[in-house]
């Protein structure tokens, strides 16, 4: 997908320019990265074993992405996929003077956009319905059609619904989200134990830092108390990967910062597990033992989310 | 009180040859009568009560003897009262001989005791009764199996001296009528049902969604943290904000009762966005946890307040039930650490309750459908009034309206009226039934108007009784009433259908039953209220600034105590002579701490030992009778003396002069009251009274309007410069220490005491004074009337009865229940 016209290039920053090949190859590309050591041990909370190999998206879903879906399938948008915190936040401080994604026309032939310097980075305001109706959307084939079944079957029980046996594309796990943000074994560099407090691969809480910064223990948080650290008080999420060295172990972006995201999992009720704190929170929140929950249906200014998917089969060794 | 006067009065009205109910208006001539009385009078009295001189208002010349006069009844029974207790003549004047004195108490007090004898056995002791609206919600409660809140729609009811039981003080208004019908239209709208049965479900949650839901500009406050093991904990912020609300819940079905569960841990928060530098310091300390209801979103203002200590070491579970009303939602919040240390002071800075989990069940059913709707309906059937919408606006319907009705209303009145009904009766609630169902209304519509109109008739409102001994019914209602603040229950209408209820073990069984059930908290809680005064616990709130130390969990622990406390008296039926002093305390934690008594942990009131040098022990030195004997600034020995005066020695004290001025409180510390009332009472006319009231109000003057113990009065600064005074249990240190404290007096007859010890080691030298003022409370409390002169010898009989075992509180309840003064109108 192509950034909006009307959004001239001059305007961008710069290090938006220097990460112009990254993060423009093509809008929708999701990038992939492959979470290995099948049946691993969980660590000291219970947490982090998956039976299976997978992989998880290395970022977090796009606003570019989200509106994508949306064109696709919300021309009249009877589930409320977008909604008008997405246009104008309810109050100024809310979210920083913008538009993330703009709704045009009528029911039935409602069109999205999103401004240029939006375009990669989290979506937002996004429930756990929404989540795994773009879910479905993927596992379908990214046509016009069914949003409701497919990865999961979201006709009755609409909170509760399961992931479906077959389903392409899911939201992880708690245990998938987990391992993917803290697991890597001693003998690949991980810590005694295996499992990292931090999803930069390290036991020390994260600076807070801005796009482009090459530290490898960076994230996009409330921050400021530290030398050297930005000081976030607004939902001024950085785009997707631009912390080129924040990685976790198998890759991943931002899973500490940024946008809270969820996790398939419930935990009481309808409410389903959210990790990873985000821009306008504290440090703590970005910490392993940390985990937060809210009713699948509650949309949050800074909650969003990524995906999984079985991993292919490995390459034969050579 | 003279105990020689005593003796020669039990003497002269119950010695040989004179039968207590020999005299009475009829028999003796009032001109006869007098010649008894008047050589006292004349060599003793004439002098200050004449006409000229009417020394307190009273002239004995122009006093005849009109005992159907109420007030001439009472102006002669003061002058027994006064002669019997010695008060009169006054100490510096001639003294009669104790003859002479038991002549004239004998003589007159014949005539007193046949004169209201003769009253009693026209009218009865009590007037006819209104329910007061406690008694009217219990019994609403009761009867329809509701708890909606009744008792705000209702008037105030007036009180006799603090009762309000007393048919005298319970007047009867149009406004009274237009109350009880809305409180009527409500509790059977309450009672019907109209929905399907809701199910009773069981969720777990956490604060995790509240916190997304309030953390976000411009409600991010920082009220929240993480703890270690990452659960959220909310952080005290200093102000009602919209913190501890718990966002996840609303109630399914509102105005039913949930269980809250949670497990929770108490935790400092060191370093939160919003820790200081003083909070880093602060070490690891038991929090109390404070759990309630809220509205939501709006205010964390909470009702129905529940206190919990939380570990710093381990997380804890803990449970309350409600009834919730719609828009409200359980609020906890983290309260006050537990000081552990000598002087250390409670904090609040950084102190935060980490919650796991909480888990909410309801709405608790007991039966379906509710006791209330089947007493009301039955079981006719219900159908929705839409068919389209099943289990939504049901009615109760019925295929033969008259005959359901009469069937209905032939079961429901004897509950309501509290005896069995007359046909005529239900032919005449029928009839109101059947012009409702004539005007369209549906029957179950036509059915509550009867309802309704026997809810405010005088069969339901009032206590029915006529002069002479009660019969099964009425007495079956005076227990029940005494006892549940209700109606009667089934067995105790079977009692006295079986015409069993006047024999005495059958009486005391019920009694024994009834205080059995957890409804008799009614009559600890109720009785309280009404000797002690302690309805009014919140009518004044102690000035923050000169005792910032006390808090709602403080008052809260004091009422607990003070009802903990009676209970342990009835319960073991200990001497009355308890109320006065005690070996035990009833404390938790928050109250051993305020007292300054070692060796207490955790939020649950225990029985305490307490120490041999404590000066506490007894209802006079409880935080609770302290603190509603006391105004919110200061203690006056004048107040404190006429409640001790009134309510634990039961000789309360002539009304005030209504020209003397009450004394301003010298906040500034410049002079004690002890010397601003030197002032007053060294004038003649006012020593007379504050010879009897200052002893006890001094005796307490060590404790000041908090209860806690004082060895010096407490002022505000009249600087900033003045050194104010560091005491444990405070964050705010706003005055300055004031002058010594000096509780030392002497009694009314010269016998001097230091401090409150030794004043209530005096009074235990007259045991019978302290069960006889428990006597009158209850007489007071459960026959709606108090004790008049003839009950007299009805109750010295019963305290001569109860001594040999030093008048044990549940024998004392026991034979007042038993005697007339119980069982007759």
């Amino acid at each position: 997908m192509a950034l909006a016209p009307h959004v001239p290039l001059v305007r961008l920053p710069l290090w938006l320019v220097a990460a112009w090949p990254l993060l423009t190859a093509d809008a929708f590309e999701i990038e992939w990265a492959r979470v290995p050591y099948p049946g691993n041990p969980p660590d000291k909370t219970g947490h982090g074993s998956v039976a299976a190999e997978f992989e998880i998206s290395k970022t977090e879903i796009t606003l570019g992405q989200y509106a994508e879906f949306l064109n696709a399938v919300a021309a009249k948008d009877p589930h409320g996929l977008w909604t008008p915190t997405m246009h104008t936040a309810p109050t100024a401080s809310m979210v920083r003077d913008r538009t993330l994604i703009q709704r045009t026309g009528n029911p039935g032939s409602y069109q999205y956009t999103v401004p240029a310097t939006e375009e990669r980075r989290p979506a937002s305001f996004i429930s756990f319905m929404d989540a795994m109706r773009f879910a479905n959307w993927i596992h379908n084939g990214m046509g016009s059609g069914d949003t409701e079944t497919g990865a999961y079957r979201i006709t009755e029980e609409k909170e509760l619904a399961v992931r479906q046996p077959g389903a392409r594309v899911w939201i992880p796990t708690e245990d998938e989200w987990y391992k993917a943000a803290y697991y890597q074994p001693e003998s690949e560099g991980g810590p005694a134990g295996g499992y990292w407090l931090y999803p930069t691969r390290s036991n020390e809480p994260p600076q807070a830092k801005g796009p482009g910064d090459p530290a490898q223990n960076a994230a996009s948080f409330g921050g400021g108390g530290r030398e050297g650290e930005l000081h976030h008080t607004s939902y001024d999420f950085v785009p997707v990967g631009s912390l080129p060295n924040a990685f976790g172990p198998w890759g991943t972006f931002d899973q500490g910062g940024n946008v809270w995201e969820w996790n398939e999992t419930i935990v009481f009720g309808t409410q389903r597990i959210m990790r990873g704190g985000s821009t306008p929170h504290s440090v703590d929140k970005l910490r392993s033992n940390v985990r937060s929950s809210a009713s699948a249906g509650r949309k949050y200014p800074d909650t969003g989310f990524r995906l999984a998917r079985p991993a292919p089969p490995a390459p034969p060794a050579p | 009180m003279n105990r020689l006067h005593t003796l020669l009065w039990i003497a002269a009205l119950f010695g040989p040859g004179i039968p207590s109910d020999a005299a009475s208006p009829e028999t003796t001539a009032s001109g006869d009568f007098r010649k008894h009385l008047e050589p006292l009078l004349e060599a003793h009295c004439s002098d200050c009560h004449d006409a000229d001189r009417k020394k307190g208002g009273l002239n004995l010349d122009a006093l005849g003897w009109t005992p159907a006069d109420p007030e001439n009844f009472r102006t002669w029974v003061k002058v027994f009262d006064k002669v019997r207790s010695g008060e009169m003549p006054p100490r510096k004047k001639a003294r009669p001989q104790a003859e002479e004195t038991g002549s004239f108490l004998g003589s007159l007090g014949r005539e007193l005791h046949g004169a209201d004898t003769h009253r009693i056995s026209r009218e009865g002791r009590m007037v006819y009764r209104r329910l007061n609206r406690n008694e009217v919600e219990h019994t609403l409660h009761d009867l329809l199996g509701i708890q909606t809140p009744l008792q705000e729609l209702l008037p105030e009811d007036g009180k006799w001296s603090g009762f309000d039981t007393v048919g005298s003080a319970l007047d009867l208004s149009p406004v009274h009528m237009e109350r009880y019908l809305q409180a009527a239209d409500l509790a059977l709208k309450e009672a019907t049902v109209t929905t399907a049965r809701p199910e009773t479900v069981r969720i777990q949650t956490d604060y995790n969604e509240t916190w997304h839901n309030w953390n976000h500009p411009p409600f991010q406050l920082g009220s929240w943290v993480h703890s270690p093991e990452g659960c959220l904990a909310i952080r005290w912020n200093g102000i009602n904000g919209p913190h501890g609300e718990l966002g996840a819940w609303q109630p399914p079905v509102p105005d039913a009762r949930y269980r809250f569960r949670f497990r929770v841990k108490a935790m400092i928060d060191r370093t939160g966005p919003l820790a200081s530098a003083a909070d880093a310091k602060r070490p690891d300390r038991r929090i109390i946890l404070k759990a309630g209801l809220a509205d939501w979103p709006r205010s964390g203002l909470t009702s129905d307040h529940h206190y919990f200590e939380m570990s710093p070491v381990e997380f804890r579970e803990f449970e309350f039930q409600a009834r919730v009303p719609a828009g409200k939602t359980l609020w906890l919040s983290p309260y006050r650490t537990v000081p552990e240390l000598p002087n250390e002071r409670a904090m609040v800075g950084g102190i935060c309750a980490v919650v796991e989990w909480v888990e909410i069940e309801g709405p608790l059913i007991e039966e379906w459908p509710p006791r209330g709707h089947q007493v009301l309906y039955g079981d006719l059937p219900l159908k929705p009034a839409n068919p389209k919408l099943p289990g939504r606006d049901l009615r109760v319907v019925s295929e033969a309206p008259e005959t359901d009705a009469k069937r209905l209303l032939s079961n429901f009145l004897p509950k309501a009226f509290r005896r069995p009904v007359s046909d005529e009766e239900v032919l005449e609630y029928l009839g109101l039934f059947q012009a409702h169902l004539q005007k369209g209304r549906p029957f179950d519509d036509a059915l509550r108007a009867a309802y309704k109109m026997a809810f405010c008739s005088s069969n339901f409102l009032f206590l029915h009784a006529a002069p002479g001994p009660l019969d099964d019914y009425a007495l079956a209602s005076r227990l029940s009433y005494g006892l549940w603040s209700s109606a009667p229950d089934a067995p105790l209408l079977a009692a006295a259908e079986a015409k069993t209820l006047r024999n005495p073990e059958v009486l005391r069984q019920q009694a024994e039953r009834l205080l059995a059930s957890p409804k008799a908290e009614r009559f600890t809680r109720h009785l309280l209220e009404s000797w002690l005064n302690l309805r009014d616990i919140d009518f004044t709130q102690p000035d923050t600034k000169l005792y910032p130390e006390f808090e709602e969990y403080l008052q809260q622990s004091m009422m607990a105590e003070t009802t903990a406390f009676f209970d342990e008296l009835l319960q073991k039926n200990l001497p009355a002579h308890n109320l006065v002093h005690s070996e035990f305390a009833l404390l938790n934690e928050r109250l051993a701490e305020h007292y300054g008594i070692p060796g207490v942990t955790g939020d649950q009131l225990r029985k305490v030992a307490l120490p041999k040098d404590s000066p506490r022990g007894g209802l006079l030195t409880q935080g609770a009778v302290l603190k509603v004997s006391a105004n919110g600034t200061t203690t006056s020995p004048v107040v404190r003396g006429a409640y001790v005066l009134e309510r634990i020695l039961g000789t309360p004290p002539d009304p005030p002069p209504k020209d003397v001025a009450a004394l301003e409180p010298d906040i500034r510390g410049a002079t004690t009251v002890r010397q601003q009332l030197a002032k007053h009472r060294n004038q003649p006319a006012c020593a007379g009274c504050h010879a009897r009231l200052d002893p006890p109000g001094f005796a307490l003057e060590s404790f000041d309007v908090t209860g806690r113990w004082r060895s010096h009065y407490r002022a505000i600064p009249e600087s900033a410069r003045e050194k104010v005074v560091n005491i444990p249990g405070s964050d705010i240190r706003l005055y300055t220490q004031g002058l010594p404290v000096d509780p030392s007096y002497s009694l009314e007859d010269g016998t001097a005491f230091a401090n409150i010890t030794e004043f209530k080691a005096l009074l235990l030298r007259n045991p019978r004074q302290i069960a006889h003022c428990a006597v009158e409370k209850l007489v007071t409390h459960l026959t709606g009337a108090p004790l008049q002169f003839a009950d007299r010898q009805t109750v010295d009989e019963l305290l001569e009865k109860a001594a040999p075992e030093g008048y044990g509180l549940r024998t004392l309840l026991h034979s007042v229940l038993q005697s007339r003064l119980f069982t007759e109108k």
